[in-house]
């Protein structure tokens, strides 16, 4: 029998979660692996509140529309981002929470209070951007965040501290 | 024993009070939130001169809970956090090892009940993921939950799945639509209301609202059915005063000048 299914393109944009692996993976690469970051896959609660559009927000040149709080059955796809010390017994720190559907974008956002707070948005909303551009427009900002930095210099130091003191012991 | 103090500070400089109330109810664990006192300042407070009893636990990323012990902080390391949550390996020689867990969640005036709700279930989901990590559930969650005891995020398997029945809890867990989900137990229902010791909540709020409960119950304690046995529901209290400093005005409310909110008190037999 022949085929019946159409010749099937992979050239799709990738998917959000791939792209937040890639820039997991580099953040090693700048602290020794003292401090990495990790994705976690979130098991989707069926709940039955939905989404309601709230309005409309630009942060940081990024227009982004902003909904109620809400990671809801909707998003199939949920993730987590920690920040993670391997020598500190793998303590983590959650950073955001991201959600999309099948079509990748939109993809919302649930950030840390206090760098929600920092980026000046009210901590009542979710970020969504709509674009693969704004998502990683967003991934920038986030990273950069001084909250962000102030945990990476906290578990960085904390975890150089203790192989300085390891070093001593031997 | 192990004694715990929990008290959100509204941010006021009381030092002095927190040292008096862990000095007279030998406090192993302070946890505060809302707490704008330096460390050195509070840790001064607490170690007269010529004393070094307390610890300061630092912090790695959740700064809105800070963490005080009577023993090296080392035994109290965080091992997972978020901006609002706090998960410490209790780990201290002699002692059964234990998760102590802190939250000061999002407060009713920037979220709704219906978004409380669903963002508890991700700190549920947490202390879930973190005591497989562990390989026990001898985990105990205090702080400010900016929900009463009675709220769907207190007591729905989606939120914290936290009964008012210790024998309810001791079924360890329960099993709804295939999925289970482990108990809480939740002994701040029984200090609901002015039939019961102490104050009738730990936080007073009075609004136009049709629906006001004048005194909530925000600041709590659960414990996991593994620690149910070492836990005595008498050991809890909202301590409303220490020494000569009442926490209460006149009017029998918080005194804001304290702190809006009372401190609560548990032991465990660790």
């Amino acid at each position: 029998m022949d085929s019946l299914w159409p010749k099937l393109d992979r050239n799709v944009p990738s998917a959000p979660v791939a792209i937040l692996k890639e820039q997991a993976s580099l953040l090693g690469k700048s602290t020794q692996n003292l401090v990495i970051a990790e994705i976690e896959t979130l098991q989707v609660v069926d709940t039955t509140i939905k989404l309601k559009p709230f309005g409309l927000a630009d942060v940081s040149n990024l227009m982004m529309s902003i909904s109620d709080k809400s990671f809801n059955s909707s998003l199939i796809f949920q993730y987590a981002f920690y920040l993670v010390a391997p020598a500190l017994n793998h303590y983590r720190y959650q950073l955001f929470l991201i959600g999309y559907g099948i079509d990748f974008y939109p993809v919302h956002f649930r950030l840390d209070s206090d760098v929600q707070q920092e980026l000046g948005i009210s901590e009542a909303s979710d970020i969504v951007v709509q674009t693969e551009e704004q998502f990683l427009g967003i991934l920038k900002t986030i990273f950069s965040a001084e909250k962000t930095q102030r945990v990476i210099q906290a578990i960085w130091t904390q975890s150089e501290a203790l192989a300085t003191n390891s070093m001593t012991e031997l | 024993m192990t004694n715990f103090l929990f008290w959100n500070l509204h941010g006021n400089p009381i030092h002095e009070i927190i040292s008096r109330l862990a000095h007279q109810h030998q406090i192993d664990v302070i946890i505060l939130a809302e707490c704008r006192i330096s460390p050195a300042t509070l840790l001064k407070a607490l170690n007269p001169l010529g004393s070094a009893d307390y610890f300061y636990a630092p912090i790695f990323g959740c700064e809105k809970l800070e963490f005080y012990t009577r023993f090296s902080s080392g035994y109290l390391l965080p091992i997972e956090e978020s901006a609002r949550m706090s998960i410490r390996h209790l780990n201290l020689p002699g002692i059964i090892d234990t998760l102590v867990a802190a939250i000061h969640f999002n407060d009713k005036r920037n979220w709704s009940d219906d978004s409380q709700m669903m963002a508890i279930g991700n700190f549920a989901r947490t202390i879930n993921d973190v005591e497989d990590r562990i390989g026990h559930k001898r985990t105990i969650l205090v702080g400010d939950f900016n929900m009463n005891p009675f709220e769907t995020g207190m007591v729905s398997t989606m939120g914290l799945h936290a009964t008012m029945d210790r024998r309810i809890a001791q079924r360890v867990e329960r099993t709804v639509q295939k999925e289970t989900y482990t108990y809480f137990y939740n002994p701040m229902w029984s200090l609901l209301g002015d039939a019961s010791p102490g104050a009738p909540g730990t936080y007073y709020y009075n609004n136009s609202e049709p629906r006001t409960y004048f005194w909530n119950m925000f600041d709590q304690v659960l414990i996991r059915p593994e620690l149910l046995d070492r836990f005595n529901n008498t050991s809890l209290k909202i301590i409303d005063q220490t020494g000569d400093v009442k926490f209460l005005n006149e009017k029998g409310q918080p005194n804001s000048a304290i702190s809006d909110h009372l401190p609560i008190l548990f032991k465990l037999e660790l």
